[in-house]
């Protein structure tokens, strides 16, 4: 079973079906991604959501192929443009990687190499992609348009510039230009506004959201954090334990939740209303399940406050609750 | 140029200097090895005679104006013979340097890069290697490759590549696991690219500070090689070569062996100063 937002499957950029990927632990496998299947347009946005540990980054990583020594792929595809990214060669991939299919870390201070200046780095991206038969004028030239379209003040001072000189920000908003450079087709952001504060990250929330818009680009966007996903989405998927729980059009999760997991990780969402009635903040009882041995049934369960008898034994299929609105959870499953 | 010096002069290479300037060690190690290095290049102009030829009537003569360190029992100026000797030291030192940070870098680090069976058969040879006393090593290849500067040079190389590798492998293994490696992964640069580009300029750190540390047992382990008769062979002025030559003379002409032995110990004094107080500056798990 695969989700699936609109009809027709000729714009998708990347589909996702039954990914498994596993890490060998001391202690067994661990099921990091699960069965996770998803679809993303061209031109649209998807926020992956979740707690530490529930998957998200994995399953973001997994799309460049860019996984640890110890992870195995259990099963599932990966089709991006048509092909499956999984079975592709190390060549193929390296040529997809930052030309195709490009990625916008978390931590930009660290995400930089310190002994190359801006221009440098900026310059090996092009080259690989649309400069490579650039002249050497027409490459700054395309250098400081790029920084341009990232909002990067007085471009031509920041190419010669080495990453320690610039501010978090800004070296987010270089990473941004090396990654949107040769034109991808899929950008993947993991966590890219964790490590700025909160008014740098309103400015690259905005700054992703146009670049999306005007270059046609597909977004998956990685956060923990509910409030930046609705600034950047058009479709939320929740993950938690390795499992998608729910995925919907942004405005039917926070209107209209339907998974008690989702509608448990709203109430934990600061406001200040809240604070005002001195009500405190919401917190999920409990914790992440061992994924070395995740519970039996829906993995949800055991902090679940509507938890039934066969929560515990059936693992709950992604049901359409309203179109384009999935849904994997037991209390809907009269609606199938 | 000044432009190039000006970009050099970043709010973090300033808060360096300072701390560069304040390290006692760094500025007396430095200043002595300085000397050493300017005397080294500039010895055809500073030298008063011929560092090769001298006249027999003169020999073992005393300090005196004419030849201030004294002649040796060949009737050659002490002065001059120490002051080509800085230029044999450095040549040897910088060259042997050179080797071992090349081998030891490139092949110690891709040992880390690569990691697994590679990297336990090299780091086991290395192993092997550093169980040896280094200067068994360097003693060893001289043997095996008889006397000569160029062998020396080679001696000195072999003899510090171990540690070499070992500290690259070190360095290569906790760069390669930082985000701008894995982003550099994301962007599909190539293995060796990655290697190349990557992670090793970034590893040069705890290099450069060792290579200033050995520089000073290089320079004394040719010195002895020289000693013993398996390193630059005479009429070369080589310091440790002099003071093997002063051993007949050890009472009768002092000054034949204190002049280069003094020379020895301070260039060998300045670059561990130097290296000590670099470790100190540059190695961040060092806080003052």
């Amino acid at each position: 079973m695969t989700y699936s937002i609109q009809e027709s499957r000729t714009d998708e950029v990347l589909r996702i079906s039954g990914l498994k990927i596993y890490y060998k632990g001391d202690l067994g496998l661990v099921k990091a991604v699960d069965g996770v299947s998803l679809s993303i347009n061209r031109g649209s946005s998807l926020a992956i959501v979740g707690e530490s540990g529930s998957g998200k980054t994995t399953l973001g990583h997994a799309i460049m192929r860019l996984l640890p020594y110890n992870a195995v792929i259990a099963g599932g595809e990966i089709i991006f443009n048509g092909r499956n990214v999984l079975s592709l060669s190390k060549e193929e991939l390296r040529k997809l990687r930052g030309y195709r299919l490009t990625m916008v870390f978390q931590e930009p201070s660290a995400a930089l190499n310190p002994v190359f200046k801006i221009g440098s780095f900026l310059k090996d991206v092009l080259k690989k992609g649309k400069g490579a038969s650039m002249s050497e004028s027409e490459l700054k030239e395309e250098m400081i348009s790029l920084l341009r379209k990232v909002r990067i003040p007085s471009p031509e001072e920041v190419l010669n510039k080495y990453p320690h000189e610039l501010s978090g920000g800004m070296k987010q908003r270089v990473l941004i230009a090396a990654a949107i450079a040769n034109g991808p087709d899929l950008m993947i952001a993991d966590e890219p506004t964790s490590a700025l504060d909160v008014s740098v990250q309103a400015q690259i929330l905005k700054l992703l959201d146009e670049l999306r818009a005007k270059m046609g680009l597909s977004l998956i966007f990685i956060t923990h954090n509910l409030g930046v996903a609705a600034q950047v989405s058009d479709q939320i998927a929740v993950m938690y334990a390795g499992k998608i729980m729910e995925l919907a059009p942004t405005s039917s999760i926070f209107e209209t939740p339907k998974h008690p997991y989702t509608s448990m990780l709203l109430k934990t969402i600061p406001t200040i209303r809240r604070e005002l009635k001195k009500e405190g903040l919401a917190a999920i009882p409990g914790s992440l399940p061992d994924l070395t041995s995740p519970p039996p049934g829906c993995r949800f369960h055991p902090r679940c406050p509507m938890a039934m008898e066969d929560c515990r034994k059936v693992d709950p299929e992604p049901i359409e609750v309203e179109k384009g609105h999935f849904v994997s959870c037991l209390l809907y499953r009269d609606k199938a | 140029m000044s432009g190039f010096l000006e970009s050099l002069l970043t709010p973090q290479n300033k808060m360096l200097l300072r701390k560069l300037r304040r390290n006692k060690n760094v500025l007396l190690g430095g200043v002595l090895v300085l000397i050493f290095i300017a005397i080294a290049i500039l010895s055809p102009i500073i030298s008063p005679y011929s560092p090769t030829s001298g006249n027999l009537s003169e020999a073992l003569r005393p300090p005196s104006s004419n030849h201030p360190f004294g002649t040796d029992y060949l009737g050659r100026d002490i002065l001059s013979r120490v002051i080509w000797g800085a230029r044999i030291s450095l040549v040897v030192a910088v060259g042997g340097i050179a080797i071992s940070i090349l081998s030891g870098a490139i092949i110690g680090g891709f040992a880390g890069y690569i990691g697994g069976a590679i990297d336990d058969l090299t780091m086991g040879v290395v192993n092997i290697l550093l169980a040896f006393p280094d200067i068994l090593l360097a003693l060893f290849v001289a043997a095996v490759t008889g006397p000569g500067l160029e062998n020396v040079i080679l001696a000195i190389g072999v003899y510090n590549f171990p540690q070499f590798a070992r500290i690259a492998r070190g360095a290569v293994i906790s760069v390669k696991t930082s985000d701008y490696v894995e982003a550099a992964r994301a962007s599909g640069e190539t293995k060796s690219s990655i290697f190349f580009r990557y992670v090793l300029p970034n590893s040069m750190s705890p290099i450069v500070v060792h290579a200033t540390l050995r520089t000073a047992a290089s320079i004394l382990t040719a010195a002895g090689l020289s000693f013993l008769g398996l390193g630059v062979q005479p009429p070369t002025p080589e310091w440790g070569a002099m003071i093997s030559e002063a051993l007949y003379y050890l009472d009768a002409a002092p000054y034949m062996w204190v002049f280069p032995g003094i020379f020895l110990v301070l260039t060998v004094l300045g670059f561990n100063l130097l290296g000590d107080g670099l470790n100190d500056v540059l190695n961040p798990r060092i806080k003052d």
